[in-house]
């Protein structure tokens, strides 16, 4: 028997082959190219993230070391994942569940050592290293890129991890994976490291201040330790962590910046006009509690010396006082050696401090001088003769008390010249007039910060490396590509 | 007899042409059909082909972009100029060896200079010299597109450090200059008069045909391309004021070869990077 039809129904199928392979090839292309795309997304997102993770090492490492500068020091605690790897070598893993893409864990490894040719022997300050290595892992099948310089630039790990073998060797995923290892220097910062820093409101009245810089240590930005309005600089840089900022028409030879916040009133800026500051301030703690054997406390109301001694940090040089109240002439001396000679004295006032009348402080010439006070400050009369006219020189640090809601105030001014630096990140501090000229040198950190009568601020760029340390700050970063 | 009659004249129709109306119906669906089919075709084509082209440029793009924000963390001096940037970076690794492989090299120790300010030292002892004392006269040239920063005798005659004649290739460490901008690392290029040069990584990218290039000096195999085919690759490198963050903005226009890009495609293509220089120009 005969089928006349076949033929006909052959080629339809022999087509509908033919069109099914025709597209079946496309789609394998198109698959192809959507395919490598997404392995080049997706090693180029994780590449990304394990970077992310590298820095986020390092940011846990500052975190740890701005730890240990608070009075209670809980850095490098092993509940967080610490260890110590003796002498100051700190090593921490953190495992960050669901934080990379699909769900997967970001691995973070960092060492923090402080070698001795990172250390700064101008002021014995320790510079640290911190060694992070971010992983990632690749959440796709492990597939090299189809492009030489993604793989020379990415350097994803298929089967090997490249750091293997290094003392800073990440720990492993089972799979491909990403692996970024950063190496970061940071530097103590200063708490005087600007000219003025509020952690609230920053308030220069309408007093057209002007606030430049100079530096001591320079005899190009100072005469003789000076300063010299020939040589004037640039650095003096306020702040505020708060929104407000009146500037009362000063004229800023530096930077000014707010969190988020306005700066009114500016006659002239001569650096930069910034709105992203945040400085959390490091708090100040009791001293004595390091001193040995403890001082017994004195109270001072009448005229009276207190002797510096030449080495720092000596059971001599340290002074307890429960107050200290001027009414009329009194006077306080902190005395040093007769030729002027580095001589060092400390003080902690556990109460108020109030001079007034006639009443003065002095600062002896070679003496240099910390006050530690924990209640209000109120110095005005003939106010605070620092004889040598450096601000390094007298340093006061304004305790926090223990109830963070107590409002204290620190006042300071008088006929002197002033000539300070105060960090009291825990008081409203108000800086009057200094003395006949108006000027005043120094960094005055506060809660609060208030300028009255004062005509212009000159910021000794050497406190700088003077003083409390309130932070790290990042002066060298790089990866390693190899 | 009737079912007889019926088979005989299905057997006359199979055996018979089709009528003239017939073929020409027939003729003109199929030709229907394949004209469709054939577009299709060609636009599935062209389709493919443009997603390809857009995929490479992509990926052109971000390897583009992922390796100058590499260059630009660890930059020290960024020289921006539109399709030429130059970028120095510190001298981390001690020098490769011929045949040498990349991870075999070591990363140099980070020390401080007395300043304040770090770099990264020279491994091999004996071949620098400490400055301690500010040194002659000199001129100072600012890094620039064609060369680093350079510290040049204003009078003839050699250089004298620490009682140490400083010879050609020397490393010499200054670091008590008044002008802080001149402290940093050097090397002894030029003995007399001395000239030295300072001790950075210089780091290209430029635009040259159709082709984007990475050119870096102290490794083989240089310059290299990132990225061909490229048609009208605009390259923008923006230093704002503040100098620590660097925008960068890589146009393409694709070579779409089947019908040309349009101008809103060639839009959508614009890639952009901002990268903040972390090392903050502090560290050479």
């Amino acid at each position: 028997m005969r089928h006349p039809n076949t033929n006909v129904t052959g080629s339809v199928l022999i087509w509908t082959v033919l069109v099914i392979t025709i597209l079946s090839l496309v789609a394998a292309g198109l698959l192809q190219v959507v395919s490598g795309k997404y392995h080049s997304t997706l090693h180029t997102a994780t590449w990304q993230e394990a970077l992310v993770a590298g820095e986020s090492g390092v940011d846990l490492a500052v975190l740890e070391l701005r730890k240990s500068l608070y009075p209670v020091n809980d850095a490098w605690n092993t509940t967080r994942g610490w260890t110590n790897d003796g002498g100051f070598g700190h090593h921490g893993l953190s495992t960050i569940p669901n934080a990379g893409m699909a769900g997967t864990e970001m691995k973070i490894k960092v060492n923090v050592d402080g070698p001795p040719e990172l250390l700064d022997l101008t002021n014995n300050w320790q510079y640290y290293r911190i060694r992070a290595i971010g992983t990632m892992p690749i959440t796709g099948p492990g597939r090299a890129a189809d492009n030489k310089q993604d793989t020379r630039l990415r350097k994803v790990s298929l089967r090997t991890e490249r750091f293997a073998g290094t003392d800073l060797a990440p720990d492993a995923f089972t799979g491909a994976q990403v692996s970024r290892r950063i190496e970061a220097i940071v530097r103590p910062v200063s708490a005087f490291d600007q000219a003025i820093m509020s952690v609230g409101s920053l308030d220069l009245s309408n007093e057209d201040i002007i606030i430049d810089s100079y530096d001591s240590r320079d005899p190009l930005k100072s005469t003789n330790g000076l300063y010299d309005p020939a040589k004037q600089q640039r650095r003096g840089n306020i702040a505020t962590d708060g929104a407000v900022l009146q500037a009362g028409h000063a004229s800023v030879f530096g930077d000014v910046a707010t969190n988020s916040g306005v700066a009114s009133n500016i006659e002239n800026i001569t650096g930069i006009e910034r709105t992203d500051f945040y400085q959390d301030p490091i708090p100040v703690g009791v001293p004595n509690s390091q001193w040995f054997p403890a001082p017994a406390p004195i109270t001072i109301n009448n005229t009276q010396s207190l002797a510096a001694s030449p080495v720092e940090g000596s059971s001599a040089s340290r002074y307890v006082v429960n107050s200290i109240h001027f009414a009329g002439n009194e006077i306080l001396t902190f005395t040093g050696n007769a030729d002027g000679s580095p001589s060092y004295i400390e003080i902690y006032i556990t109460g108020d401090v109030s001079v007034q009348g006639n009443g003065q402080v002095i600062v002896a010439p070679g003496v240099k001088a910390k006050v530690y006070f924990a209640g209000d400050f109120d110095i005005s009369g003939n106010g605070v003769l620092n004889v040598n006219n450096q601000p390094g020189d007298l340093l006061f640090y304004g305790i926090n008390p223990p109830d963070p809601s107590t409002v204290k105030t620190f006042n300071l001014g008088g006929n002197s010249l002033l000539s300070a630096a105060v960090y009291a990140p825990a008081f409203d501090m108000q800086i009057n007039n200094g003395g006949t000229q108006g000027s005043v040198f120094g960094s005055f950190v506060g809660k609060t910060v208030r300028m009255v009568g004062v005509s212009d601020l000159h910021y000794d760029e050497a406190l700088g490396s003077y003083g409390v340390i309130n932070n790290y700050k990042l002066v060298s970063w790089f990866e390693d590509t190899r | 007899m009737v079912a007889s009659r019926t088979s005989r004249r299905r057997l006359q129709r199979s055996t018979g042409g089709y009528t003239l109306m017939e073929l020409m119906m027939s003729t003109a669906i199929f030709s229907t059909v394949c004209a469709a089919l054939l577009m299709a075709f060609v636009s599935l084509k062209r389709s493919y082909a443009a997603t390809a082209d857009f995929a490479i440029n992509h990926a052109d793009q971000m390897r583009i972009s992922d390796y100058m924000a590499s260059d630009f963390r660890r930059a020290i001096a960024v020289k921006a100029a539109q399709n030429d940037t130059t970028i120095y970076i510190p001298t981390y690794y001690t020098p490769r060896l011929t045949d040498q492989q990349e991870t075999s090299r070591d990363v140099r120790d980070a020390v401080l200079d007395g300043n304040g300010g770090i770099f990264y030292g020279p491994a091999i002892a004996g071949t620098w010299a400490k400055t301690t004392t500010a040194l002659p006269a000199c001129t100072f040239s600012d890094y620039t597109s064609s060369g680093p920063a350079t510290l040049t005798a204003s009078a003839g005659g050699g250089l004298t450090l620490n009682g140490h004649a400083a010879a050609v290739g020397d490393t010499v460490l200054v670091k008590n200059e008044s002008d802080r901008a001149r402290n940093g690392l050097y090397v002894v290029t030029t003995g007399n008069p001395w000239r030295l040069t300072a001790h950075a990584v210089k780091i290209r990218y430029y635009l040259s045909g159709s082709a984007i290039y990475r050119d870096q000096e102290d490794e083989p195999n240089q310059p290299v391309a990132l990225a061909t085919d490229v048609q009208d690759f605009i390259f923008d490198v923006i230093d704002p004021p503040l100098g620590k963050v660097i925008k960068t903005t890589i146009t393409f226009k694709p070579t779409f070869r089947s019908a040309g890009a349009t101008a809103q495609v060639r839009a959508a293509t614009a890639f952009y990077n901002t990268t903040m220089l972390r090392n903050n120009r502090g560290v050479y």
